[in-house]
């Protein structure tokens, strides 16, 4: 990756020089899924990433270090909080590097919105919590029917085998389930579940007939695939893995784009606006500014992918005005930026476990386990209150260390010794649920504040609603009940309202449809406005739906691709 | 004791905030801290947090694994302000104790003397009960005693000698195992 022969030098050439098949915005999840799907098409592609190049495993400069390495065995800084008081709330010292400085890149908060950003080759594909979950039916056809925004343009039949197609590629773990609702994948084995989690889903078995505990669903390689793996259980994923032991793009996509020699990777490229033409309706190229020098270029190409992550992706066609487009690209409908969502966290339990005392596990498991949506799934589980559900994540562990000290007393040796004892089995678990697209949620440009390359500044609006309320005190109510139903003791559960963007799971300000008038996207992630530009990062999502979405990106922009590269070779684009 | 007349002000009025603080004791807990008395009261914290986790036959102790040296380190660069004078300003009251009750530096106390401090200054700290005691530990921040023990137990379980000799730490599992029978004298893992 990042071959300096192949990056072309800046401001030399004409446009015979820039001028590319395909330009592909941004590298992280779903760009680099970009990247390496049209470059294996055969087409040129220029890919550009904001921030720095990271070369896998050599760049992973924390990897190898053990906590008494770092000068605060991990702990972040008051420096840290102050200069960054949004991204510390993610990073810790193992991990700083992944994410941006809050100085540097400043946004507004019309209400507490958490925009964790990573500007690197790469994005947040090196820091994601990897955890991948099938969209169903259930999550397709559930705008038409509850009326709310506007419908899916795609049902479950037309993206699965891109979910199969990008599975097999990415290597995901877990275990098949047979659940309509959460449709199974093309799994490696999944990983062990500990005795009292095994015990726990025994338990809500016997006890609930609408729900089951089934392992987490991860991109980390329980066995070597493709090359890659298999993970070995360090646990110390979000500082990029040297065994390339989950699914980044640095560690899959780009590898794979680079072979096919079509890539040229350029990072330090900071897109600031979609050049198009008037007269033929399309998208020529962009323009870019040097993060560092500040100097301009033109790139051209065909096609154009745009992978910035949901609420960039939004602000720079925003900021991409024309005379046919004053407010923004691609937005006749009016939607573009509207219609932000997260997913809600916040609320869960957590409880004692007696028993299994001489029970314990070895390794650091990258994942817990996950209770799919059990609300609203069926007319028998309905619930009054909302509409829609939510997945739970949660693991049992026995407590460890500096764990074990809300349950200890004294000082001296004996307090020693119980601390370096495993302690008792806990098991937590919270909730991940479905935030509805409401317009009023919206990303916008500040009219006046610029940043340190001219672009105007982000602004943020967003909150939850009556429906994620609900459901959160929902969230609060039933995983404290299924503690209680399975045996545990000293249950604590809890509901704190989190602000906005705290599951990094920003979706939906260029939402896909069927209708141009409502919609920015089409059923292939193509812009109906300007049919040769695509967009398949999160902004492309209709409804949140419960599950983690990145696999859903990556599946879209598979399918999104291999649309495009048809359309290109019938000239149709 | 400034911590239990602003909690009984909370008690009093059943207001939690800025009210139920006077403006002294909110510079109270906003001045400065004077880190440099940690380097001077070096010896000090190592007799501490030795005293907290002694070090036993198979076991090294708190001062073994440096774990004061982080303790400064961590009081100085990431604890927050509040919480760093708390510490500087209950350190300073055990030297005082320690020199005005045995004539002598706690560091050179006796271990059982060493032990009757530290349960004075133990007992003195302890929280209310309750959901006062939670009021109070969110509002007031916990009490020197309780700092100290958690920034030892924290710096001990994640320095090299804690880690590898006083709990169980492997750098690379290779491989997990969710229920296996623990293993006479297990040790707890170092990290998650």
């Amino acid at each position: 990756m990042g071959d300096q022969q192949q990056i072309p030098n800046l401001n030399t050439n004409g446009a015979g020089a820039n001028t590319f098949d395909a330009i592909v915005i941004g590298s992280g999840i779903s760009g680099g899924w970009a990247a390496k799907e049209l470059c294996e098409k055969g087409l040129k592609t220029l890919v550009l990433e904001r921030g720095r190049n990271v070369v896998h495993v050599k760049d992973y400069t924390t990897a190898f270090l053990a906590p008494w390495q770092f000068p605060h065995h991990l702990e972040n800084t008051r420096k840290n909080k102050e200069d960054d008081p949004i991204q510390s709330g993610a990073y810790g010292e193992g991990s700083k590097q992944w994410y941006v400085s809050d100085k540097e890149h400043p946004y507004i908060q019309e209400k507490p919105f958490n925009w964790i950003r990573g500007y690197q080759v790469g994005g947040r594909s090196l820091t994601w919590g990897r955890q991948c979950y099938r969209l169903s039916d259930l999550d397709f056809e559930a705008n038409a029917k509850d009326g709310i925004a506007v419908d899916w343009p795609i049902r479950y039949k037309d993206i699965a085998p891109w979910y199969d197609y990008v599975e097999s590629f990415a290597g995901i773990s877990g275990q098949a389930e047979g659940l309509p609702h959460l449709p199974d994948g093309i799994f490696l084995p999944p990983m062990e579940m500990t005795c009292v989690e095994t015990e726990f889903k025994k338990k809500i078995k016997q006890q609930y007939s609408d729900r089951i505990v089934t392992m987490g669903r991860v991109a980390n390689l329980t066995q070597g695939w493709k090359g890659r793996g298999p993970c070995q259980f360090r646990n110390l994923c979000t500082r990029g893995c040297p065994f390339s032991g989950y699914f980044s793009s640095n560690a899959a996509t780009l590898p794979a784009a680079e072979q096919t020699g079509n890539m040229t990777l350029l990072p330090d490229a900071i897109v600031i606006e979609v050049l198009y033409d008037e007269q033929k309706h399309k998208a020529t190229g962009v323009r870019v500014m040097n993060a560092h020098t500040k100097a301009v270029t033109d790139y051209f190409a065909r096609i154009i992918f745009v992978n910035a992550s949901t609420i960039a992706t939004a602000a720079l066609l925003l900021h991409s005005t024309t005379r046919s487009f004053p407010n923004g690209l691609g937005n006749s409908s009016g939607q573009l930026g509207h219609n932000l969502m997260d997913h809600f966290t916040g609320s869960g339990a957590q409880g004692e476990y007696d028993g299994f005392a001489d029970e314990y596990f070895s390794g650091r498991r990258p994942v817990g386990i996950y209770i799919p949506r059990y609300r609203n799934v069926n007319p028998a589980t309905k619930h009054n209150d909302f509409i829609r559900g939510y997945g739970i994540q949660g693991y049992a562990t026995r407590l460890e260390g500096a764990e074990q000290l809300a349950n200890l007393d004294g000082f001296g040796a004996g307090f020693r010794d119980k601390l370096v004892q495993p302690g008792p089995w806990i098991m937590w678990m919270g909730g991940w649920g479905e935030t509805l697209p409401y317009y009023s949620n919206k990303v916008t440009l500040d009219g006046n504040k610029k940043d340190q390359w001219g672009l105007p500044i982000i602004r943020i609006d967003f909150e939850y609603h009556e429906n994620e309320t609900a459901m959160q005190k929902d969230v609060k109510e039933s995983t404290r009940e299924m503690l209680e139903r399975t045996g545990f003791k000293n249950i604590n559960a809890y509901s704190h309202a989190q602000p906005g963007g705290s599951a990094v799971h920003e979706m939906g300000t260029a939402r896909m449809g069927n209708d141009p008038k409502t919609s920015v996207l089409n059923g292939f992630n193509q812009m109906h406005d300007v049919k040769n530009i695509f967009i398949t990062d999160g902004s492309c999502m209709t409804s949140s739906a419960t599950q983690n979405p990145s696999l859903t990106y990556m599946a879209l922009t598979a399918r999104a691709c291999d649309y495009a590269v048809a359309e290109l070779k019938k000239g149709n684009l | 004791m400034k911590r239990r007349t602003a909690i009984r002000r909370i008690l009093l009025t059943g207001a939690i905030g800025a009210g139920a603080v006077s403006g002294y004791e909110w510079y109270e807990w906003r001045r400065s801290p004077d880190f440099d008395y940690l380097d001077k009261h070096r010896a000090t914290l190592a007799a501490l947090v030795q005293t907290i986790l002694p070090p036993g036959p198979s076991i090294p102790g708190a001062a073994d694994a440096g774990v004061h040296d982080y303790i400064i380190r961590l009081v100085r660069d990431c604890v927050d302000i509040h919480n760093a004078n708390t510490f500087i300003d209950g350190l300073n009251d055990l030297v005082h104790y320690s020199k005005s009750t045995y004539k002598k530096e706690f560091e050179a106390c006796t271990p059982t003397e060493q032990i009757a401090i530290l349960t004075q200054f133990q007992e003195k700290g302890r929280p209310f009960n309750g959901i006062l005691g939670k009021a109070q530990n969110k509002y007031l921040g916990k009490a020197f005693f309780f700092l100290l023990r958690d920034y030892t137990v924290s710096g001990y379980c994640s320095s090299e000698l804690g880690a590898t000799k006083g709990l169980a730490y492997v750098a690379v599992p290779g491989s997990y195992h969710g229920c296996i029978p623990k293993t006479p004298g297990q040790r707890a893992w170092a990290t998650k």
